[in-house]
């Protein structure tokens, strides 16, 4: 079975960036990876502007990277997120919540009159 | 920037950049050893891993962008193929540089006389009320030198200036002591009241009085306006620079002795041959009268 996959949104990447750095020191390739497998396969990020983005973020000062052994037994670059990132993350969701309510109460009446 | 900075920062270039490539490289292992654990064969898993990625070179593009080194990276780039270019082409490198050098030269000029000009000032205390006084003749020209007897009915009559004093101008003078050969110098003679009346104190100044050769030879009568002025006390003045620019167009600048070199009062030579009661030197870089405004008094309005 294949799961339809949605453009992420403009603007929506970074805050799913930093929600899945929130929880534990990650590497990009495991943001990938646990973005597709949270949204079960339904976002898909591309390399092309994952990789920016977290240089974006790390320059920004919302993201810290470090060098680590990582399980390949190369060393691998971890993602964790910084004070000032955590206040963005919690900004941003809100700011997301606040938006997805406000769009889904407008699909909702639309599609009520369109009734 | 000193060399080892400028090393430093393109040591971290290049690490920046070997992390850069390091981190994608990873990306793409991962991918392929999950596609081989899935069951695919190893060149197969290196391909679509490849193929998925994209352009590994335009991501580092995108990468540069979001952290914000890409213009550092560019100028350098730019300034190595400028010089690359430069090096084949010598003439064109000879004629660029020359046309560069000469524009350049020449801006700075003008804008230094502008800034001598209208931006520096005259170094006097209240310099917008100091006016240059000239006398006027009908029959030659105007800018003509004041004469003694003027000068002091001038000074005596005056309602509209607070006070005239009078100097000559461009005189040739010599000093010299003990251990100093005489040695030119551009000088003039100022009554006593001009340094009081441009608000400029002299640096160096001392009292001497030497008899000269020839100090008992009479004046010449047309050699100023100051000089010969019975019982006043007179005052010989010379600035450092005036010193040097006038020693560098007749001798070499080293026959130039700063008169604070002398450690007694130096006795001096010139045009008036009167003895010297005080001599002064004015700080370097001090001009008596450039860009003063001017003001002409007819000859036959003199006040009476």
């Amino acid at each position: 079975m294949t799961t339809p996959r949605t453009e992420l949104p403009q603007g929506t990447l970074d805050l799913l960036v930093l929600q899945v750095a929130a929880t534990s020191p990650i590497h990009g390739y495991g943001i990938a990876q646990r973005i597709k497998q949270v949204s079960r396969d339904v976002l898909q990020v591309p390399q092309g502007s994952l990789y920016p983005a977290l240089h974006r973020l790390e320059r920004r000062g919302l993201l810290a990277a470090e060098w680590k052994p990582s399980d390949t037994g190369r060393d691998a670059k971890f993602y964790r997120l910084t004070p000032r990132g955590h206040a963005q993350l919690h900004e941003q969701t809100e700011s997301w919540a606040r938006l997805a309510e406000a769009v889904g109460l407008i699909l909702g009446t639309a599609g009520g009159g369109a009734r | 920037m000193s060399w080892r900075q400028t090393l430093q920062r393109l040591w971290r270039r290049d690490r920046a950049e070997a992390e850069l490539d390091a981190e994608l490289r990873d990306h793409v292992e991962r991918q392929v050893a999950d596609y081989v654990r899935a069951g695919m064969s190893a060149r197969d898993a290196r391909r679509r891993a490849r193929l998925e990625f994209g352009g590994l070179d335009q991501v580092k593009e995108l990468c540069r962008d979001a952290r914000g080194t890409r213009w550092i990276e560019d100028i350098s780039r730019d300034l190595r193929y400028a010089c690359r270019r430069l090096a084949r082409d010598r003439s064109l490198a000879a004629l660029a540089i020359t046309t560069l050098g000469l524009g350049i030269g020449l801006n700075v000029a003008v804008f230094a006389m502008v800034h001598a000009i209208f931006v520096r000032g005259l170094p006097y205390d209240d310099p917008g009320r100091i006016v240059n006084v000239w006398s006027n003749n009908d029959r030659s020209s105007r800018y003509q030198r004041v004469s003694l007897p003027d000068f002091e009915d001038y000074r005596r009559a005056a309602t509209t200036l607070a006070d005239l004093a009078a100097f000559t101008v461009d005189d040739r003078v010599s000093l010299s002591d003990a251990e100093h050969a005489p040695a030119p110098l551009n000088g003039s003679l100022v009554t006593a009241n001009t340094f009081r009346l441009l608000g400029q104190p002299a640096c160096w100044a001392a009292i001497s009085c030497p008899r000269t050769a020839g100090a008992e030879r009479s004046e010449r009568s047309s050699s100023g306006t100051a000089c010969g002025a019975t019982g006043m006390p007179r005052t010989r003045t010379s600035s450092e620079g005036s010193c040097a620019s006038t020693a560098s167009r007749r001798r070499s600048s080293a026959s130039c002795p700063k008169p604070s070199g002398f450690r007694s009062a130096p006795s001096f030579g010139g045009p008036c041959n009167r003895p010297r009661r005080s001599i002064a030197a004015m700080p370097a870089g001090w001009r008596r009268s450039a860009a003063c405004a001017r003001t002409w008094i007819s000859r036959r309005r003199r006040p009476s």
